[in-house]
């Protein structure tokens, strides 16, 4: 689940913190990580095979993401990798702005870290690897997805923000011009028109995370219920064929 | 994403001036622009940012009608918010128009310098993550034709039909058996690589030089930031 919102429509502070988060985890990572020089081919090949499983088509309206799939191969450190690495090359594509990679890249990590934790718990239970991987995906993409929501519920996006405040300015102007007689009213009217313009504000920020939710969980679910299938019938296809890749995740 | 091959092919074979431009100067233009993008209020200054993009991609001889095609990619899940800001007047225009400068600006970079040369950057930072990115860009190449020739066979042999669980058992399997070819590939190159001399480091040059198209960019960008902030 990647937020394909365009540049400029979350606040400046966010897509920042966004950044700033992904910077602190690269910089506690990769330290630890350049004693596995080993697998660096098998994540760009992993990163590689992301990019393009992007492409498979479905013939539904979705397409695969599989980063649950990478995390139990490659492990939680290097998913980190893989995520900034197939979301800066998706954006230099235009899917997802470019000041979102940060915040996209700990959404892509939290499904794979998810993932794994949870599949080593599963498969104590279930010992049936398709189940296990299924649940496991649909787990991980819906908290990914909650996060999702929860960003856009943070960023207490307020359209009028992005719109000139030419209008703010001339409607403050208006309300003091015809209350200009009574100079005593005058703070006590601005007062009323702030207060009401926060109000009209939060109403706005309401509607816009509603709609996006009621817009975004359709497709959400198809995607969700389709990775979740095809996640599991390749675990299970992996364990059939070459079962110490997955063996080797629950070890770790 | 086979478009990757076209970008490719785009940023090494075209030799315009745009494309001798180095690539410092592009970055530098890219984040004044986009942070223009991002600043933006006016619908005026977001119509004036895509024609000067546009107008570079001409000037650096890019299809412009295939790029503003891949761009409209972008619009397509900008409107998932647009529509929810349909009660605002202009303002829906204007989150698309953003979605698209922001991929058109993206496009008209990468079509005009090459991967290696973006990638180098990444070295600057960690060697690990200009490795992984390398690595992603060549061997997403040596796959590309191996998962086209795998989703046509399936196509042949019937994979997509006997029903969506069916179709998705058969998607699954396919994937399957790319993972672990790639992952095999992945470990002999590396055994290719060790005798090869590999390390851990790839050695990349970035190239620092200001000729006159180069501060000619960066000049456009700081004009199209300093109209962003007066409108």
């Amino acid at each position: 689940m990647h937020i394909h919102i365009p540049d400029g429509v979350l606040p400046i502070w966010l897509w920042l913190t966004g950044f700033l988060v992904t910077s602190i985890l690269l910089v506690i990572v990769l330290p630890k990580l350049k004693k596995e020089i080993k697998k660096i081919p098998m994540v760009g090949m992993m990163t590689a095979v992301a990019l393009l499983v992007m492409s498979i088509p479905l013939g539904l309206p979705v397409h695969l993401n599989l980063m649950v799939l990478i995390g139990l191969i490659v492990g939680v450190r290097w998913s980190l990798v893989v995520a900034l690495t197939v979301n800066f090359i998706l954006a230099s594509f235009g899917h997802g702005g470019l000041t979102i990679v940060g915040l996209n890249t700990l959404l892509l990590w939290l499904q794979a870290t998810a993932g794994i934790f949870l599949f080593r718990f599963f498969i104590k239970f279930f010992k049936n690897y398709f189940a296990s991987a299924s649940i496991v995906t649909f787990i991980s993409l819906f908290l990914s997805f909650l996060l999702l929501v929860g960003i856009v519920a943070v960023s207490q996006v307020d359209p009028r923000n992005f719109l000139s405040h030419k209008h703010e300015h001339q409607a403050v102007e208006t309300a003091y011009h015809e209350n200009h007689e009574s100079e005593v009213n005058t703070e006590k009217i601005k007062k009323e028109t702030e207060h009401a313009r926060e109000e009209e504000t939060l109403a706005h920020t309401k509607i816009s995370l509603i709609t996006f939710t009621i817009l975004s969980l359709p497709i959400f679910l198809l995607g969700a219920v389709v990775e979740s299938l095809v996640t599991g019938f390749v675990v299970q296809f992996v364990r059939r064929v070459k079962p110490e890749l997955i063996i080797k995740s629950l070890k770790h | 994403m086979s478009s990757i091959y076209l970008v490719d092919y785009y940023s090494n074979t075209i030799k315009s001036v745009v494309h001798q431009i180095t690539v410092i100067p592009k970055i530098i233009f890219l984040l004044f622009v986009l942070f223009s993008v991002v600043i933006s209020k006016s619908l005026f200054n977001l119509i004036l940012i895509f024609f000067v993009i546009a107008f570079l991609i001409v000037i650096a001889q890019l299809p412009l009608l295939k790029i503003l095609k891949w761009s409209l990619y972008s619009a397509f899940f900008a409107s998932l918010f647009a529509v929810s800001q349909i009660q605002y007047g202009l303002l829906p225009f204007q989150t698309m128009l953003k979605a698209i400068d922001a991929a058109l600006l993206m496009l008209f970079v990468v079509c005009t310098t090459p991967y290696p040369a973006l990638f180098s950057l990444f070295g600057k930072i960690s060697t690990i993550l200009a490795n992984v990115f390398f690595m992603t860009y060549r061997f997403f190449f040596l796959i590309i034709d191996e998962i086209q020739t795998k989703v046509m066979v399936l196509k042949i042999r019937g994979g997509y039909v006997g029903g969506p669980i069916k179709t998705l058992k058969n998607i699954g399997s396919t994937i399957g058996r790319l993972f672990i070819h790639s992952i095999e590939r992945s470990e002999k190159l590396y055994d290719i690589m060790i005798i090869r001399g590999y390390r851990g480091v790839m050695f990349s040059r970035t190239t620092f030089r200001f000729r006159l198209f180069d501060l000619l960019l960066i000049g456009f960008g700081v004009l199209i930031f300093l109209i962003a902030i007066i409108l």
